[in-house]
Order: structure tokens, then sequence, then C-alpha cells
């Protein structure tokens, strides 16, 4: 065991690796709720990459992850959250990424790839609905969702968020929530401040010029403050951030995302009952 | 390893979330798949979210009783709202009728909101009965 810990390089290095994979190891842990034998599986990976630098960095290693969380993902695929699928996909291209000549490039190669098109697809999804593209979809979200009670409340002006939420499980008898002149700007500002932030994401990281590689991560940077300020869903949360940090250029930049993934984790913990 | 193999598996990911997000369009579409799951990359886009999607359960005897959904059968019951079919529908109230000791129909609603009206209503997408 003391051998196998004396591998582990200093928890404060900023080099994308080992620093991706160990947040990698994070992003394990968090996808790993759904049953016992998956979080065993997890907790294993988690002491295996945080223990051993080697193993970290081992790239058959985080391809098998990637293939055993796929597998469990596809035997689940209809009921699963997207960030859980996101992430078997990140592991499979960490994996092959650490494999390659050059890791650190086809690694970050990797995340501005997945990110970019994680946020076009969500974006062209957004634009071809029209209950969203007109602020209904918010609307709805502001009055229903406790998560976004506060918002609604302070913001928008709603009084008693409660009835709405106690009327949706009233269904399928029609039910009238309880709205406010507040609402409606607030659901449209939401709308197209989403339309806005997702785009700038998508296009900064698809883009293969290099010097949209700082917008990127300053888009990405706003998304994330953005949304998980508000609905601090880590699971997700974690996964961007561990792919802005493999895409950083810098180790300040790396740094930072680092910090970002820790303030997520106590951020959601604080909110509790809608982490993970 | 040999480029070629290294290229295809860094190329994999990517490939696997277009095919994953445009197949879940197509189950939207043709099997009322909840847009909110299966890797589409459509949470906080659509009012038809899995978990606005009522499921009831009620006796087939009269007068219809409610039946509560139990514990052991709430991962099928997601199951159900995530993927509606009248199949799976009738196999999840057989489940329930056995519990229940009598006749099971189940229902399960897609959620319609009206923002003029701030109404929410729900339309019929699955059901099926116990034998």
């Amino acid at each position: 065991m003391t051998s196998f810990m004396a591998n582990r390089s200093s928890l404060r290095d900023w080099r994308p690796i080992p620093l991706v994979p160990r947040l990698t190891a994070f992003v394990v842990i968090a996808t790993a709720s759904r049953s016992s034998g998956r979080l065993i599986f997890c907790l294993v990976v988690a002491l295996i990459v945080f223990g051993s630098d080697r193993a970290a960095r081992n790239g058959w290693l985080w391809i098998g992850v990637g293939v055993v969380m796929s597998t469990w993902n596809l035997a689940d695929w209809v009921t699963i959250d997207n960030h859980i699928v996101l992430a078997g996909y990140w592991y499979l291209g960490l994996g092959a990424a650490l494999l390659s000549e050059n890791p650190e490039k086809a690694m970050a190669g990797s995340a501005r790839l997945l990110l970019g098109l994680v946020f076009a697809i969500a974006v062209l999804r957004k634009a071809a609905n029209p209950e969203f593209v007109n602020g209904d979809f918010f609307v709805f979200t502001l009055l229903v969702d406790p998560r976004f009670e506060g918002a609604a409340s302070t913001i928008g002006g709603v009084s008693d968020t409660v009835a709405n939420q106690v009327a949706v499980g009233q269904l399928p008898n029609a039910v009238v929530l309880v709205g406010a002149s507040g609402i409606r700007p607030l659901a449209l500002a939401l709308t197209w401040g989403a339309f806005l932030v997702e785009s700038s994401v998508a296009v900064t990281h698809l883009l293969p010029a290099r010097k949209w590689r700082r917008a990127g991560q300053v888009a990405l940077l706003a998304f994330v403050v953005a949304t998980y300020l508000v609905v601090p869903v880590v699971g997700f949360g974690a996964g961007l951030i561990v792919m802005g940090a493999a895409s950083a250029t810098t180790d300040a930049g790396r740094r930072r995302w680092a910090i970002g993934f820790l303030a997520l984790a106590v951020w959601g913990y604080l909110w509790e009952g809608y982490s993970l | 390893m040999q480029p070629k193999v290294l290229r295809a598996l860094a190329i994999l990911p990517a490939a696997l979330l277009v095919a994953v997000a445009g197949w879940q369009v197509v189950r939207i579409q043709t099997h009322d798949q909840s847009p909110w799951l299966g890797g589409g990359f459509s949470m906080f886009v659509y009012v038809d979210g899995a978990q606005y999607r009522p499921l009831v359960a009620f006796s087939q005897e009269e007068p219809a009783v409610r039946i509560p959904i139990p514990s052991d059968l709430l991962g099928k019951a997601e199951r159900l709202k995530a993927a509606p079919t009248h199949q799976r529908a009738a196999r999840f109230a057989a489940s329930l009728a056995e519990g229940a000791g009598r006749p099971v129909r189940v229902e399960v609603w897609r959620p319609a909101f009206d923002a003029e009206t701030l109404t929410i209503t729900a339309e019929l997408i699955a059901f099926g009965s116990s034998p």
C-alpha cells in the first residue's frame, strides 16, 4: 500500500495529467448512485486513480471504465440522465487521449469536441421547440420546479410557489397555476440568456482556430456559473468542469477549474436534495 | 498501437454522442420517449419531462380506487413514464395487481401547458390493464 501511494504526485499538481484524470475520478463517483454494484465499481476506480499516477494516466483503464459504464448506461438507457451518458463518452475520450503520442493535446481536443457537440445539440433542440423559443417553457419551470423557487419568488414575484408544486401533483386533472407579472420577463431573459451562452460555448469549442480557445473557456465558465449557481446539478457541472480543465491551456486556468469543481461540490451539498 | 485504431478510438465518443442524440430524437417522435432523458441533451427544453408525467393506477372494480405505487416498483414506474407503451403499462398493471390482489388499470399521461391561462392539462399516452 505504501509503495502504491508513493506513486502519487502532489495534490497541487496543476498539469493536465494527473489533474484531469483525478478530477474525472470524482465524476466517476458523482455518477455512481444508481446501484450498489455500480457504486462499488466506481469507488474502486476512484481509489485506484487517486492512489497511483501510473493508473491515472493509463488509457486502457479509462477505456475499460468507459466501456463498463456505457454498457450499464445502455441497459438503463431510457431513464438515464444526460450527464451520466456524457461521462461515459468522456471516459472513452480520456482513455483514447492517454494512449496517443501527445496525451495532453489529444485530451484537450477530445474535451473541446464533446463540449462543442453537447452544446450545439442542446441549442438545436431548443431552437426546434416553439414552447422554448416563446418563453413558455421557462414560465412553466419557474412556476413548478422547486429548484427555481427562489428566482420565481424573489425576482418573478410569485407569492405561493408551494401551491403550484402541489397543483402539479393533481395531474392528470387540469390545474391552474399561481403566476405573477414578473414571471414572463424573467422567463424570456432565461430563454435568451440560455441561447446566447450555450451557442457561444458550442461555436467557440467547435471552431478549430486556437484564437477561440480563451473565448471558449470564458463562455463555458459563464454557463457553469450562471447555471449551477441557480441549479447546482453537481453531476453535470462536475463533468463540464473536468472537460473545461482538460481544454484549458495554462496551469492557472486548470487551477481555476479545480477550485470551481470544489466550489460546486460545496454549493451542491449546501443545497442538499438537489445535488447529484 | 496502430494510428488508425487510435484515430477510431478518438472519434468514437463523439460519434456515439451524435448517434445516441439522433436516435433519441427519433424515439421522442415515434415512442413518446421523455425528451429529458437518454442522452439527447434536451433537458430544460420541454414541459414534457418524465418527472411531470402522471402515472395513475386504479382498481378496475367499481368503485375505482387509486392504487399507490409500492417502493419496489418505483424503478419500473420511472421506466414506464420515460418510455411508455401499452404493453409496458399492461405489464406494470399486472405487477401492481399481484400486490393489490385485484385487477388494476394503469395510465400514463403527458402534460401540456398553456402559458396564457397558466393551465396544465394532460393527454393520455399509454394505458394497460392486468388480466
